[in-house]
């Protein structure tokens, strides 16, 4: 899964750096680096094709909050709206979800990317989480984390 | 007369920070129009609706951009419409199906705004 990690990690930076515009930091691979306490957002990216599975993207407001400010040149004192972050965050796990398969299976692999949830969890439910592979990152200094699950 | 463009994504995020891109571009922008999915582009295209440039991102729910763009070009509503298709496909098999399928050029996201700018005057250029 070591080759998984790499690609997710690139692709990652890519997308927050070059798309988000936020100073990317490395993180602890740990759920230790959340709020616990706190709500958590999660987005998942089905694909299907040679190999099935799914992308998902886990954080919490205050880095959804920064995502979206910095998509749509908003200052801090503007108020957003909670469709707004969850646009971010679906838009996040699509950029993450094809940028991946293309730099893991390369452009003569066809995917298709037919389905997006996104949706709000407890700490129970990210505890449950067992992605393959995953890797974490901070943006602006909020913590991130992007798993990534193959059925076959 | 300035242009008028369509951007066809499923994000409003998107279509928003999009839109701003182009504003701040040279093009003599007259309007833009946003769809969220390929069906409702296509509805304004078949109600006689022209443009002259069209955003069109792949993976949408309801109607995809490579159904849109099928439809559109078998019932002939595109007109003059340049297309360009702003996604995160990145497959060989999809860039000629969209290349067959007459789209100027393809650009694959994260998209950054100089880029957006460059290829939005060439395929203007190219075409005019």
């Amino acid at each position: 899964m070591k080759h998984i990690e790499e690609s997710l990690s690139q692709v990652g930076n890519l997308v927050l750096e070059e798309w988000a515009m936020m100073m990317v930091d490395a993180a602890p691979k740990a759920l230790s680096i959340f709020e616990l306490d706190a709500p958590f957002y999660v987005s998942t990216a089905t694909f299907t094709g040679v190999f099935c599975g799914e992308i998902t993207v886990v954080c919490q407001s205050p880095f959804l909050d920064c995502l979206t400010r910095n998509l749509l040149s908003m200052s801090s004192e503007e108020a957003l709206d909670e469709p707004m972050k969850q646009d971010s965050l679906r838009e996040l796990a699509n950029l993450v979800s094809g940028n991946f398969l293309v730099e893991t299976y390369g452009p003569e692999t066809t995917f298709e990317l037919p389905r997006f949830a996104s949706r709000m969890a407890d700490r129970k439910e990210i505890e449950a989480l067992k992605p393959d592979a995953s890797i974490c990152c901070a943006g602006d200094g909020f913590p991130v984390l992007m798993g990534c699950t193959i059925h076959g | 007369m300035g242009i008028k463009i369509l951007i066809v994504d499923d994000s409003s995020i998107v279509r928003k920070s999009l839109t701003k891109t182009l504003r701040m571009t040279e093009l003599d922008v007259e309007s833009v129009v946003e769809s969220e999915n390929g069906q409702l582009a296509l509805d304004r295209l078949n109600k006689s609706e022209r443009f002259d440039l069209i955003f069109l991102d792949i993976n949408m729910p309801v109607m995809n951009g490579l159904e849109m763009l099928q439809n559109a070009r078998k019932a002939s509503v595109l007109g003059d419409a340049r297309v360009i298709v702003v996604s995160t496909e990145g497959s060989q098999i999809r860039a000629q199906q969209l290349l067959e399928l007459g789209v100027n050029a393809q650009l694959r996201k994260p998209v950054r705004p100089e880029s957006l700018s460059e290829t939005v005057m060439e395929v203007m250029r190219k075409t005019a």
